[in-house]
C-alpha cells in the first residue's frame, strides 16, 4: 500500500511538473523570475551606478561665497579651497565667485532662484557658501528638491572640511598632537568574512520568500486550478490510492519550490562572481559559500516541504484560480512575517526561538552560514526535529483538505474551513 | 476484459444508495441536501441503461459515488462484482467513467493523456505502447495527437476523453450526459460509440435528459427524480405503467404521480 502510494506519487509529480512547465505563468514563477532577479538587480545597480558616476563627474558646481569681514579670511582663499579643492566621490569641476561681507537671508534666496543669464550666459548658481564671524560658522545654503544643488552642498561641506583639517593642523606647533586622538577605525574582517556575514542576513531571507514564490502558482494550479479546469474529476477517477495522488500534488509543488530556490541562488552566484566584481569601486567581496549548503540542504527540504504542503492545503479551500491567489497572496504574508522577524539583528538563535515555525529556518540557515556553526549544534538539532514536526502537520493538514469531498462555492470563512476540516473523506 | 457468459448477470447493482450533502457553511439540518435518497439499481451485462431525470434529479450524484468520486451516506453496491464502497480502488479499476465535466489537462498532449492513464492503470510499458496506438487509430486521433489537448476542439477532445475511459478495456462505462455540447457530427459519433460497446457485451449505464437518445439506445430506461428511482424497466414495460404512448409523456406521468404523492396534505 505505501509503496503503491509512493509509486503513485511519483508518477502523479511528474505529469504535474510536465504541466507546470508548459504553463507561462509558472514558468516565470519558477524558473525565469528566480534565475533573472539577482543579474536583473544587480545590473540595473551597475548601469544606475555608472550613470550617476558619470554624470556627477561631468557636472559643474556653482557657487557664490561670502565672507563677513571678522572671520579672518578673505573670500578668495575659501574659493581657491574650493576649487581646487578635490575629495573622494566629488571629482567633478567647481566654479565659484566670492565677495567679502555678510549677506542676508533674502538675498541668497533671490540669488538661488535665479535662472540662467540670457545675455552673458552664465549659470545659475547652485549654492551659496556664507562664512560668519560671530558666531563663527559656514552655512551652506541648497535647495534639496534639486539633484545639482545636493551635489554641490556635498562638494562645499567635504571640501571645507578639508579645508578646516588643513588650518588645524597649521594652527598647532605640534601637528602630531592634534594627529594622537584623531580616530581611525580598522575591521578586522576580511572583505571575504564580512560579504559572508552580510550574505547570512540575506540568503535565509531570500530562501524564505523565493521557496514560498516557487510554490504559489503550482499550488493553486494543483488545487483550485485542477477544479476550474474540470480535471479534478479526472484525477479523482485514477485507479490508484488517493493518498499517493495528493502526495504527489505535494511533491510537485515542493519540487517547484526547490527548482525556484535554486536558481534563484544559482542566479545570485552568478550576479555576485561576474556583475557584482565588475563595480569600479567594489564595496566589498560576496562570495556564494558553497561549503554551506550541505548541511543546510536538510533545513532547506523540510521547510520546502513545509511551505509547499501548507499553500497546497489552504489553496485546496478555494474552487477557482482567481480565489485561490487572492488567498494565498494573503496567506504568503503570514508565512514571510515571521522570516522578516528572524533576519533582524540581535534576534539570535535560542532553544525557543528554534521552535517557532519559520522563524527557526531562518535564524538556523543565518547560523549554518556564519563561521562557529557546531557552537549552536543543540539549537540546530531542535529546529531540525521541529522543522519535520511542521512538515508532517502540514502534509497531514494538506491532506486531511485535499481529500474532502467539497462543498459549496469556493469563499473562504471559518466555518467553512471547519466544516471542511469534518467533512467525509472521498474514497481511498 | 472477461465478461460473464449469461447477460442476467448484474454488471451494477445498488442497495439503497444514498447521499447528504452537509450544509457548506458548516451548519446542521436546514441547508443539508438529500441529493439522492434509497435508489435500488440493477443494470447488466450486454445492456445500455439509461437514467432519465430532470436536472437536479439526483443522476450525477448517482453515478458519482458509482465511479467511487462521492462516498454513499449510506447504502452501497457492487460493480463488476467488486463492492465499490469497501473496495474504490478495484472498482475504479472496471468501470471507465466520462462526464462533461471530466476534462482533460489541458497541458498534455492526447498521447501524453493515454500513456499517463495507462501507466497508472498498471499497463506494462511494452504493452502500453501498443494499446496507445491502437486507440489513436480506433478513435482517429492521429491528426492531433501530439497537439496540447487545450488547442483541441470540443468533438476532438471528447474522442480523447471517450478513447481515456476505455484504455483499460473496463467492461461497466458510465457516462454523464456524454453529448452535452457536442455538435452533430460528435453526438452521433458518441451515440455509435455506445451501441458498440454494448455489442462488446459491456454494460453502459448513461444518464441523459435528451429522450431521443434514451428511446434510440436504451434497452431499459430508469427514470429519478428529487433522489428517487420513480420506475424502471423497458420503454414497453414504462409505457404500460403509466398507459402514455409517448416517452415525453411517460415521462412527466412518472414525475407528477411522485411529486403529488410527495406533496405535503
Amino acid at each position: 500500500m505505501i509503496l503503491d502510494a509512493l509509486s503513485t506519487a511519483v508518477a502523479v509529480a511528474r505529469k504535474e511538473l510536465v504541466s507546470a512547465v508548459r504553463d507561462r505563468q509558472t514558468l516565470v514563477y519558477t524558473i525565469v523570475l528566480p534565475l533573472a532577479l539577482y543579474p536583473a538587480i544587480f545590473w540595473v545597480m551597475l548601469q544606475g551606478y555608472a550613470y550617476l558616476e558619470g554624470r556627477d563627474r561631468q557636472t559643474q558646481t556653482h557657487a557664490a561665497v561670502f565672507v563677513e569681514h571678522a572671520a579672518g579670511f578673505d573670500a578668495d582663499d575659501v574659493v581657491a579651497a574650493l576649487e581646487d579643492g578635490d575629495d573622494r566621490r566629488n571629482k567633478g569641476p567647481f566654479s565659484a565667485w566670492g565677495e567679502d561681507g555678510g549677506v542676508d537671508e533674502a538675498t541668497i534666496r533671490e540669488l538661488l532662484a535665479e535662472v540662467e543669464d540670457e545675455e552673458d550666459g552664465a549659470a545659475p548658481l547652485d549654492c551659496v557658501v556664507a562664512v560668519r564671524s560671530e558666531p563663527p560658522g559656514t552655512r551652506v545654503w541648497y535647495d534639496s528638491t534639486s539633484s545639482r544643488s545636493n551635489l554641490a552642498a556635498e562638494r562645499v561641506e567635504e571640501r571645507l572640511r578639508k579645508l578646516a583639517e588643513d588650518l588645524r593642523r597649521r594652527a598647532f606647533e605640534d601637528p602630531r598632537a592634534l594627529l594622537a586622538f584623531e580616530v581611525q577605525r580598522h575591521d578586522i574582517a576580511s572583505e571575504h568574512g564580512l560579504g559572508g556575514f552580510i550574505l547570512s542576513f540575506i540568503l535565509p531571507m531570500v530562501f524564505v520568500f523565493m521557496s514560498v514564490m516557487g510554490c504559489f502558482y503550482p499550488a493553486v494550479d494543483v488545487t483550485a486550478g485542477e477544479i476550474e479546469r474540470g480535471t479534478a474529476e479526472t484525477t479523482m477517477l485514477l485507479p490508484r490510492p488517493r493518498l499517493g495522488i495528493h502526495l504527489g500534488k505535494i511533491l510537485a509543488v515542493a519540487t517547484a519550490g526547490l527548482v525556484a530556490t535554486s536558481l534563484n541562488f544559482a542566479g545570485m552566484a552568478l550576479a555576485a562572481e561576474y556583475l557584482l566584481a565588475s563595480f569600479p569601486e567594489r564595496p566589498l567581496e560576496i562570495r556564494i559559500p558553497w561549503g554551506a549548503f550541505l548541511p543546510m540542504l536538510p533545513f532547506a527540504l523540510s521547510f520546502v516541504f513545509f511551505v509547499s504542503a501548507f499553500l497546497v492545503g489552504v489553496a485546496s479551500l478555494t474552487k477557482t484560480f482567481k480565489q485561490g491567489q487572492s488567498l494565498l497572496g494573503a496567506v504568503q504574508l503570514v508565512v514571510i512575517l515571521p522570516a522578516m522577524i528572524g533576519i533582524i539583528p540581535g534576534v539570535e538563535l535560542t532553544p525557543a526561538l528554534a521552535c517557532v515555525p519559520v522563524m527557526q529556518t531562518v535564524l538556523a540557515l543565518r547560523e549554518l552560514l556564519q563561521p562557529g556553526a557546531l557552537e549552536s549544534l543543540p539549537a540546530l538539532l531542535i529546529v531540525a526535529l521541529t522543522q519535520l514536526v511542521y512538515a508532517g502537520l502540514a502534509i497531514a493538514f494538506a491532506l486531511r483538505l485535499t481529500g474532502r469531498e467539497s462543498s459549496g462555492d469556493g469563499s473562504v470563512s471559518p466555518r467553512r474551513f471547519l466544516s471542511l476540516l469534518r467533512a467525509r473523506a472521498t474514497p481511498r | 476484459m472477461t465478461l460473464p457468459s449469461s447477460n442476467t448477470v448484474d454488471a451494477i447493482r445498488t442497495t439503497d444508495l444514498r447521499k447528504t450533502f452537509p450544509d457548506p457553511e458548516g451548519g446542521r439540518g436546514a441547508n443539508e441536501v438529500e441529493a439522492v435518497r434509497g435508489i435500488d439499481l440493477a443494470c447488466h451485462y450486454g445492456e445500455i441503461y439509461g437514467l432519465l431525470g430532470p436536472n437536479g434529479a439526483g443522476k450525477t450524484t448517482t453515478l458519482r459515488m458509482l465511479a467511487t468520486i462521492l462516498v454513499p451516506s449510506s447504502g452501497g453496491g457492487t460493480l463488476d462484482g467488486v463492492d465499490f464502497v469497501a473496495r474504490p480502488l478495484e472498482a475504479r479499476r472496471r468501470i471507465g467513467f466520462l462526464s462533461a465535466s471530466t476534462g482533460l489537462y489541458p497541458r498534455l498532449t492526447p498521447r501524453e493523456t493515454l500513456t499517463y492513464f495507462g501507466s497508472l492503470h498498471g499497463i506494462t510499458k511494452d504493452v502500453l505502447g501498443a494499446r496507445v496506438e491502437e486507440l489513436v487509430g480506433t478513435f482517429d486521433l492521429t491528426a492531433f495527437a501530439d497537439r496540447r489537448c487545450e488547442t483541441l476542439s470540443s468533438g476532438q477532445r471528447q474522442r480523447t476523453s471517450i478513447a481515456r475511459a476505455v484504455l483499460h478495456d473496463p467492461p461497466v462505462l458510465i457516462l454523464d450526459e456524454p453529448t452535452t455540447g457536442l455538435d452533430i457530427l460528435a453526438t452521433s459519433d458518441m451515440i455509435d460509440f455506445i451501441a458498440t460497446r454494448k455489442d462488446e457485451g459491456r454494460c453502459v449505464l448513461f444518464s441523459t435528459h435528451i429522450l431521443s437518445e434514451a428511446e434510440r439506445l436504451c434497452d431499459r430506461i430508469g427514470v429519478i427524480d428529487r433522489g428517487r428511482l420513480l420506475a424502471s424497466g423497458t420503454i414497453d414495460e414504462l409505457r404500460e405503467q403509466t398507459g402514455e404512448t409517448y416517452l415525453d409523456r411517460v415521462f412527466r406521468a412518472l414525475v407528477a404521480d411522485s411529486r403529488k404523492a410527495e406533496a405535503p396534505a
